[in-house]
């Protein structure tokens, strides 16, 4: 399904406390969100990176409906997100999946394997009985658990953290979904077992033609799993394009800096890293102009003044009042 | 800061509102109409209207509920029904000898609880931590009022060190008098009570003392301590310690105001005339105003005791914010 | 079912669990059983072999406990006492979690104007002072078991509302819950199937205290002469010996109802702990 997103935003009310707003002191808002823009293709992954507070994941939630806009809007396959949520709350959630990045707290330790993957179906009204319990395990099975029986009486506490990232994999698509939202998956896994999860979210999109929107500050796996690489930063949307030509030449000077941390495996061989200064900005407090501008090596008057908006031609495009030229990373 | 304090303070002004109207309600709503035992149903009709008029019982509901209210600013409670003297006089002079009685034995069981607890704590594993524990645990669940029974028995009637109730030898004083609480007589009236209420009530604070002891004693800066040479004792007392004592100093205002209401029990197996005892009296002998009296003024002393350590707990633990 | 095997089992594993959990069957058995095995009537009143009333008479053969002022068996009159006991404890217990555990998931989880309101009302409850609540409600309602049940229930949940709401806030962010929302899950689907069983554990050392407080309850109401009239619990038998002044003559009638009530609320708080010892382990000590 396609998704188009425009302009999203989520904004915090940050509570002023009464003595406070007696001293004058407005009530101010923290811009988690504060308009992003991308389309998504079916069978497409697009790979959402940035710092964390950087609003990626709240992106996210957005997405699979865990939390309302406060401006712009989502379109799947071409009708608002709010309205079909409002129509059908259920229909909406079948369409519109999540892996979180916990794969620890998202399981309820109360339940069983076999009650966990069911419950999905269970909360969209299906009746319990064999169907169901197919399901179940093609679901498990399709995960990479096989064989499937040997997991559906046990509690999470009793598989490794791999196999409880591929029980959430396998409760997000007994739905069959359409769109998937993994909200780094691999972040609080073992190196060895990343890859498998990478391997099988990949396969799953290819199987399916799932549109994957996949979350991760992690550089590395983007390059493997995705088609396309949007870039957050305080809220905001930097630079998306293809992912093989924005990692060999970012234009924006933030998607530079970020490369050039990926550690390479050649000894001796650097790159030329680009000094960013700083910490990341309060998001309550996002300063004037280029929201980058005091961090950046390339910044200048206007920088400090203006807001770049995205520049470029479809589908490679960045805001930046300086962008970098193209292959000279 | 203050903001909490002041919305800490609006709460408590709501639930005491809120205790009041419910006891208001409650006396006259409930089954077992209480206005049933002071107005004799042999009366005549047309005195028992008279008796009606006189206690204001043929006001709407909300006429009386108001002017109860109204009462109770100014601490009128009503006339006793027994004894036709204001309801306040005799709850005020109870609530002296019911705090004479459980302040003191209060602070002593926290301050042996306290010390107990992180004594056998830091003595973990051993006989003489799983013994005090068993003890502590048995005197826990075995009712007040017996073991104050059992303390008569053994050290009133066997070895006849203390009397056996009272707060006085009776006679001594034909009326109240403050002069009472100074003679050696009350303070030998006061000991067996006192005693059995600090071993029982020391129990709490003993096994949470121990519990938080426990979990204080793997921290990283107990471990520190003892590497930096610190002898056991400055470890057990200067760190340890210290740090185990703000989740117990937070339970005692709340305990203390649950022991108040918990005197009920040991006033009574010890006649000793406190508010818990005055309100017994008053209930079996149908003396409301004496009786919503008393209640309401253990309430206070309840609420504030929950007040108090909803307070302390915000102003000891840093890691509580104000919002 | 399957829950409660797993309970038994984790005390079980505790030596003191293992030999408190003896202890509670033993109580059980003698509430089922006790009015059936009881040698004597316990309101008879026995006469001696010279026709005479048997006033405070010492343990015999006969009368294991021996007899009360008015020649009663006191053997017989503590096993019926069991019954009472567990059963008013017991649904106290059961009242007291079903409806702490309601108000603390729907506070914790809505949280917002619902929790406002719902604490607020707690910490009301939370100021009536315990027992003379309880001694004013059975004064106008009347006593019965019903009543005493009741009265203790309302001034009883309201601490296991507040610990069940405090652990509810920290689980309803649990990834686990935003999962089931985004599965099409209800709020009340979310609170009953997916945070319930999560603090059920807690719900049940919760009830451990509780029974074991109603019981020290229910004996003190029936020493203060607020018990239900109609059946003989071990707090009215220390308030008949209390009231007939003759007690310290007769210690086989004070002993037993205190050393049972001891012994069985020890047992219960003991499995208390060794469940919370399960669930936080570190309890145990280092």
């Amino acid at each position: 399904m396609r998704v188009e997103v425009r302009g999203l935003a989520r904004h915090y009310a940050l509570g002023a406390g009464l003595a406070a707003r007696l001293w004058g002191e407005r009530p101010r808002s923290l811009r988690a969100v504060d308009g992003v823009s991308f389309d998504l293709a079916a069978g497409e992954v697009l790979g959402l990176v940035g710092e964390s507070g950087c609003g990626k994941s709240t992106t996210g939630r957005l997405l699979v409906g865990l939390e309302e806009p406060s401006a712009g809007s989502i379109r799947m396959g071409g009708e608002d997100a709010a309205a079909l949520r409002r129509r059908d709350r259920r229909a909406y959630h079948r369409g519109v999946q999540m892996v979180f990045q916990d794969p620890y707290g998202s399981l309820n330790p109360y339940l069983t394997i076999a009650e966990i993957v069911a419950r999905p179906q269970v909360y969209q009204g299906h009746a319990r009985g064999p169907d169901l319990d197919a399901r179940v395990r093609a679901a498990l099975e399709q995960a990479g658990l096989t064989p499937a029986g040997h997991y559906l009486g046990r509690h999470p506490h009793q598989i490794s953290g791999g196999q409880r990232q591929r029980v959430c994999i396998a409760r997000a698509i007994v739905l069959d979904p359409a769109v998937l939202v993994a909200d780094e998956p691999i972040s609080m896994l073992d190196v060895s077992i990343k890859w498998g999860i990478i391997r099988l979210l990949k396969r799953l999109v290819a199987e399916r033609s799932i549109s994957l929107l996949y979350i991760t500050h992690d550089l590395a796996t983007v390059a493997a799993i995705c088609d396309r690489i949007a870039i957050m930063y305080l809220g905001r949307i930097v630079e998306i394009g293809p992912v093989g030509e924005v990692l060999a030449a970012p234009r924006h000077p933030y998607t530079a800096a970020l490369v050039s941390a990926i550690p390479i495996a050649t000894p001796g061989a650097r790159r030329p890293a680009p000094a960013i200064r700083g910490a990341i900005p309060d998001a309550a407090d996002i300063p004037p102009g280029c929201r980058f501008a005091p961090r950046c090596p390339r910044a200048t008057d206007v920088c400090l003044k203006a807001d770049p908006a995205m520049t470029g031609t479809l589908p490679w495009q960045a805001a930046c009042h300086h962008p970098r030229p193209g292959g000279a990373a | 800061m203050t903001a909490y304090v002041l919305r800490r303070l609006a709460y408590m002004a709501i639930t005491l509102f809120a205790m009041i109207t419910l006891m208001f309600f409650m006396f006259r709503l409930l089954p077992g109409d209480p206005t049933a035992t002071v107005i004799s149903p042999a009366l005549d009709e047309g005195a028992r209207e008279a008796m009606r008029r006189r206690f204001g019982l043929d006001q709407p509901l909300l006429t009386q509920y108001l002017a109860y209210l109204r009462n109770l600013t100014v601490l009128d409670f009503g006339l006793s029904f027994r004894t036709s003297a204001p309801a306040w006089e005799m709850i005020e002079l109870r609530l002296v000898n019911t705090l004479l009685l459980i302040l003191p034995s209060m602070i002593a069981a926290y301050a042996i609880g306290a010390f107990g607890g992180a004594l056998i704590a830091w003595h973990r594993g051993g006989k003489a931590e799983a013994s005090v524990v068993l003890f502590a645990t048995a005197m826990q669940s075995a009712p007040l009022f017996w073991l104050s029974m059992l303390a008569i028995l053994v050290f009133s009637i066997l070895l006849g060190w203390f009397p056996t109730g009272h707060i006085v030898t009776p006679g001594r004083f034909p009326g109240p008098s403050w002069r009472m609480y100074l003679t050696a007589d009350f303070l030998h009236h006061l000991a067996l009570p006192f005693l059995v209420n600090t071993l029982y009530q020391l129990c709490f604070p003993l096994l949470l003392m121990r519990s938080t002891m426990l979990s204080t004693i793997g921290e990283d800066y107990v471990e520190l301590a003892r590497m930096k040479g610190l002898t056991e004792r400055r470890v057990l007392y200067g760190h340890a310690m210290r740090n185990s004592l703000l989740p117990l100093a937070t339970t005692l205002p709340m305990i203390l105001g649950w022991a108040v209401a918990g005197s009920v029990v040991i006033e009574t197996v010890f006649s000793w005339p406190g508010l818990g005892l005055l309100m017994i009296e008053a209930i079996s002998g149908s003396d409301y105003p004496v009786v919503q009296g008393a209640f309401l003024l253990i309430a206070v002393l309840t609420i504030l005791g929950t007040f108090v350590a909803d307070l302390l707990y915000g102003l000891l633990d840093p890691r509580i914010t104000y919002r | 079912m399957a829950f409660l095997l797993s309970f038994l089992g984790a005390v079980w594993k505790a030596p003191t669990g293992r030999f408190s959990l003896v202890l509670l069957a033993l109580f059980l058995v003698a509430a089922i059983l006790g009015p059936l095995v009881a040698p004597h009537d316990p309101m008879l009143r026995n006469y001696g072999p010279d026709h005479k009333l048997l006033r405070l008479a010492g343990p015999s053969w006969d009368h294991w406990l021996g007899t009360t002022l008015m020649g009663r068996d006191i053997a017989s009159q503590m096993l019926h006492g069991a019954r009472p006991a567990l059963l008013v404890g017991g649904l106290t217990a059961f009242g007291t979690v079903a409806i702490g555990m309601n108000i603390g998931l729907v506070a914790g989880y809505f949280g917002g104007r619902t929790d406002d309101v719902l604490m607020r009302i707690t910490d009301m409850f939370l100021g009536l002072p315990f027992l003379p609540f309880i001694i004013i409600v059975l004064s106008l309602t009347g006593r019965s078991l019903t009543t005493i049940v009741v009265a203790m229930t309302l001034v009883m949940w309201r601490s296991t509302a507040r610990v069940i709401r405090a652990q509810v806030l920290s689980l309803r962010e649990m990834p686990f819950v935003a999962a089931a929302r985004i599965t099409g899950a209800s709020d009340l689907a979310i609170v009953y199937r997916e945070i319930a069983p999560n603090v059920l554990p807690l719900a049940l050392v919760n009830a451990a205290f509780a029974l074991a407080w109603a019981i020290i309850t229910e004996a003190s109401i029936g020493f203060l002469g607020f018990g239900d009239p109609n059946s003989i619990t071990w707090g009215s038998i220390l308030y008949d010996a209390y009231a007939s002044q003759t007690m310290y003559r007769a210690p086989w009638w004070v002993v037993p109802p205190g050393i049972a009530i001891m012994v069985l609320v020890s047992a219960v708080y003991f499995v208390g702990r060794a469940y919370e010892e399960v669930l936080n382990p570190r309890l145990r000590g280092i």
